[in-house]
């Protein structure tokens, strides 16, 4: 016995070597272009697409009864339909560019193979109750009370089962550093085939010129005990990828997530990472310094720069502009707000500084003012985060995210439950299924009615192939949308002020003499830079309403952080007001007893070339555009419109779509000499 | 009494004997262990740890394999197989995966004809057209706008009045599915006709009016096998791969009678 013993521990010491970093290459399947030349556009094209979609292999979508697989999800992208867990069809109005399954890391696959009860994984402890769970007469609303029940268990006891310590694979868990073996409840070879899955499901679908594809997934960490969210999708750029995904199980540290990737760069292997959700990461995701509580670095900042180059501000659960209370003079800030913790039962109240994009660039440029490095110099994407693997961009056409338990108007709270159902509400012991009641009826309180029909990355690419779209989201030349697909260019520059609006080749001049979203602008004494901004509707959407451009900027003492928002351009012609800066009304309307809304207000166009009347060359600044469609329906009053009934009153019944660029940022000469304000305080 | 033993002793004897005869030392207790074996375990060890074992690790690399086999013999042994939904699994697996490899990675072109022929309509290339436009913004009396231009160009006079737009001027190599994302679904109407080098329009979009005119149009066609072999050999294999083990499946299931328990319900 001793025996067998000392040779299990020295098989665990055999196989020590870490399987994240064992590469797998996945090419040979990719399907070629059957000789149809691909557009390749020098002045650049805009792709729209989503780099966040959730699979059967997630485990909270398979507890939530998605079966789609990545297989179906790369059909739906490119504009089939396939089937909604509650056996309703799914299709998109209009086919994507590119998507990405991202699957959570850790777990992945894991719940397929316990409820498939003939394989091995099903007869792990723990597996039981997943038992044949998403069998079709299970596919049902009244499953959702047990559905939510699990998830909770799940998250909070059974995934970190943890091996007694005589147990072999716990220690050849700690000697390959792949903790997740180290789980009573893990099974290595269903987790890495759920993994060679997705890839091969991706290699199949990529078309190059045509339809765009990432391996990729979804990096879930939390901060420890306040349960900020952390998470982040990591997109690899080619065909070759790691043997298994770095998940939070091997740390939940997002520094050993980026060295690993650094590593993975060093043996050829690309990829970046886009965190999402800081709206619910109680203002964790961009603090002032590291996970572990240390002072902020230069290397930490180009650490995470380099692997994070982007951030998604926008999705299904909030988006992370601002917030009302950072931006209390941003009229336009109280959008599709959702200010709680991430996976928090109750809803827990996220601290909102620290959780939204506008501030951290404020926050990056004190850094960068400190010696420390900006790490918060990132571009903007938005995606859906859907876990049904089908993305519900509009506002008419909306499903929410997670499958059967919010799939319905009822669940979701927008439409009054009835008797039998309040019924059911009442005998679920969860505070999801708690009431809020008004003079229609009683509906349910599940948070899910504050979720939004939310967002498109949109990526500036000559032509639509892996390469191209990595290279634009590297160079942060990419831009967020709450959904739709409005367009938008922007540049900056000292020589911008001379383009001309009315040249048929303003965009190769653009290029040609000015720097484009993501970039910087140097200072050069005291020249003032001038911006071109050109927006275009979605051809599908409402017409815009106007053009903003969001300024933030730190003084030269590194004090005053503040921000300012211009309309630069009006529809209809209109001229802004120089006092207020703002646009008049345009006088656009929406009816919401049927939704209808003004057609002939608002602009299919908008552009303008803009110099900031307040620019100061010695201090630190950011710009970016903010373009609003005249205000339409939210889908919350079109479910309510659907079923007949009126809309919430506690509800935003309108919303204003709107696209934000990435920024370009100006940085002022001698910056970096500057003595750092730390050492000014010690010296003192 | 001792001729009784001895033919007791006989009996006993000629049964042992018999049982020698039907039942050959088949319990054969040798465990061989061949060089190749023990060479690829050695090399898996040198790759996951970087360096060659010495002599201890090899022995124990050895000891590891030895007694793996003995407790996989004495499995056998007890009949562990039998019933054994993972196992029997992994058997089947085995079998697909060894059908699925048995298939020629290199298919001869006949073949390939074959199927390309068979498949002509998942490999045409859509028609494709070169087009340049002029726009005029909805917003600055587009309509009239449009007409005169319109009426100027076809005079032969210069028109230098259209508005930028965002996405260019000139687009080359559309299919009619690029176009429609790009423009909307009204605009593919100035498609229809195919004449080359005529203005055409005024034609609305969501974003104004346009006046287009087609430069070139490549039609639709079917690239040759040649110039797509990798492409089709590539879907060749996909669907040989499926369909050689339905096939291999059908065949054996005519060999079997499948008896359910007319009481199951």
């Amino acid at each position: 016995m001793r025996k067998i013993i000392t040779l299990l521990i020295l098989g665990a010491l055999v196989s020590c070597s870490d399987t994240r970093l064992d590469i797998v290459d996945h090419s040979g399947s990719t399907s070629f272009s059957n000789g149809d030349k691909p557009n390749f556009n020098e002045d650049r094209s805009a792709f729209f697409g989503d780099t966040h979609v959730h699979t059967k292999y997630s485990f909270d979508a398979y507890i939530f009864g998605v079966t789609a697989s990545p297989d179906d999800a790369y059909r739906y992208a490119q504009g089939e339909s396939i089937k909604h867990p509650l056996g309703y069809d799914m299709q998109i109005d209009e086919p994507l560019d590119f998507y990405a399954v991202t699957d959570h890391g850790f777990f992945m696959g894991m719940l397929n193979g316990w409820a498939d009860t003939s394989t091995y994984a099903s007869t792990l402890p723990g597996a039981k109750p997943f038992h044949n769970l998403n069998r079709k007469e299970n596919q049902t609303v009244e499953s959702a009370g047990e559905r939510l029940g699990m998830f909770q268990v799940l998250v909070r006891d059974t995934l970190m089962d943890r091996r007694s310590w005589w147990d072999p694979t716990l220690w050849k868990a700690v000697l390959s550093k792949n903790l997740s073996m180290g789980s009573k409840n893990f099974d290595q070879a269903t987790h890495t085939s759920a993994w060679a899955d997705i890839s091969r499901a991706a290699e199949e679908a990529n078309n190059p010129g045509k339809f765009t594809t990432f391996t990729a997934y979804e990096f879930t960490t939390s901060t420890d005990v306040e349960n900020g969210n952390l998470h982040r999708n990591v997109i690899f750029k080619g065909s070759q990828i790691p043997l298994r995904p770095h998940s939070r199980i091997d740390s939940i540290n997002p520094e050993d997530l980026w060295n690993w990737m650094d590593n993975l760069r060093e043996m050829g292997i690309d990829s970046l990472a886009i965190p999402h959700n800081s709206n619910g990461s109680n203002g964790q995701m961009f603090e002032m310094e590291t996970f572990e509580g240390k002072p902020i670095t230069q290397e930490y900042a180009e650490l995470r720069m380099r692997n994070e180059p982007l951030v998604e501000m926008t999705q299904v659960k909030g988006t992370s502009d601002t917030h009302p209370l950072l931006s209390p003079n941003d009229e336009f800030a109280d959008f599709e707000i959702y200010d709680y913790r991430i996976g928090s039962v109750p809803n827990a109240y996220s601290y909102p500084a620290g959780g939204y994009v506008r501030e951290a660039y404020l926050k990056g440029m004190l850094l960068e003012y400190m010696s420390q490095g900006n790490p918060y110099k990132f571009g903007l994407i938005g995606a859906s985060d859907s876990h049904t693997g089908a993305g519900a961009y509009k506002e008419d056409n909306y499903w929410s995210k997670i499958g059967i338990v919010d799939g319905t108007p009822q669940s979701r709270g927008t439409v009054p439950l009835d008797q039998e159902q309040i019924d059911l509400a009442a005998g679920v012991d969860n505070p999801l299924a708690n009431l809020y009641k008004d003079e229609q009826g009683s509906y349910l309180e599940t948070g899910f009615n504050a979720w939004g029909a939310s967002g498109l990355a949109g990526v500036w690419a000559e032509e639509n192939t892996r390469d191209s779209l990595f290279a634009a989201m590297r160079r942060k030349e990419t831009f967020a949308t709450s959904g739709n697909r409005m367009k938008v260019r922007f540049f900056g520059g000292y020589e911008t002020k001379d383009l001309d609006l009315s040249d048929g080749n303003l965009i190769k001049a653009a290029y040609a003499s000015s720097t484009t979203m993501g970039g910087e602008i140097l200072a050069d004494g005291s020249k003032v830079p001038s911006f071109l901004v050109w927006a275009q509707r979605d051809k599908n959407g409402a017409p815009l309403q106007r053009v903003q451009i969001i300024k933030g900027t730190l003084s030269n003492t590194g004090g005053d952080p503040s921000e300012k928002i211009y309309d630069v351009a009006c529809s209809n012609g209109d001229a802004v007001n120089p006092l207020t800066n703002r646009c008049p009304d345009n006088g656009a309307r929406v009816d919401i007893e049927t939704c209808t809304f003004s057609k002939n207000v608002g602009s299919a166009e908008l552009k303008a070339i803009w110099t900031d009347p307040d620019f100061n060359e010695k201090n630190r600044s950011f710009y970016y555009v903010r373009v609003l469609e005249n205000p339409t329906c939210r889908w919350s009053t079109w479910d309510a419109l659907r079923n007949g009934v009126k809309p919430r009153k506690d509800l935003h019944s309108t919303i204003q779509e709107r696209a934000w660029s990435s920024p370009i940022w100006y940085v002022p000469t001698g910056s970096n000499e500057m003595p750092p304000a730390r050492s000014l305080i010690m010296n003192d | 009494m001792t001729k009784k033993l001895f033919i007791f002793l006989g009996i006993g004897l000629s049964i042992f004997l018999i049982d020698l005869l039907l039942n050959p030392v088949d319990e054969d207790k040798t465990i061989f262990i061949t060089n190749d074996e023990v060479m690829s375990l050695v090399s898996a060890w040198s790759i996951q740890v970087g360096r060659d074992p010495n002599v201890d690790e090899i022995r124990s690399i050895i000891d590891g394999l030895v007694e793996e086999e003995i407790l996989y013999r004495e499995a056998l042994r007890l009949g562990l197989d039998n019933e054994d939904r993972i196992i029997k699994r992994r058997l089947a697996q085995k079998l697909t995966f060894l059908r699925q490899e048995s298939i020629s990675n290199d298919p001869d072109d006949k073949a390939l004809a074959a199927y390309y022929d068979s498949n002509v309509d998942a490999y045409k290339n859509p028609e494709r057209f070169s087009f340049t436009h002029l726009y005029f913004s909805i917003e600055k009396d587009a309509l009239e706008r449009s007409k005169l231009a319109l009426r100027k160009i076809k005079k032969g006079d210069n028109y230098s009045g259209a508005d930028p737009f965002l996405l260019g001027k000139n687009f080359s190599n559309r299919s009619k599915k690029d176009i429609k994302k790009d423009f909307g679904i009204n605009f593919l109407k100035a498609f229809d006709s195919s004449e080359l080098n005529t203005w055409l329009g005024p034609i609305t979009s969501s974003y104004g009016i346009h006046l287009v005119k087609i430069l070139d149009k490549s039609e639709s066609y079917l690239p040759t096998f040649a110039e797509i072999r990798p492409q089709v050999k590539i879907d060749y294999l996909l669907e040989e791969r499926d369909s050689q083990i339905k096939g291999y499946l059908e065949e054996l299931k005519s060999e079997y009678r499948v008896v359910l328990n007319p009481n199951f319900k």
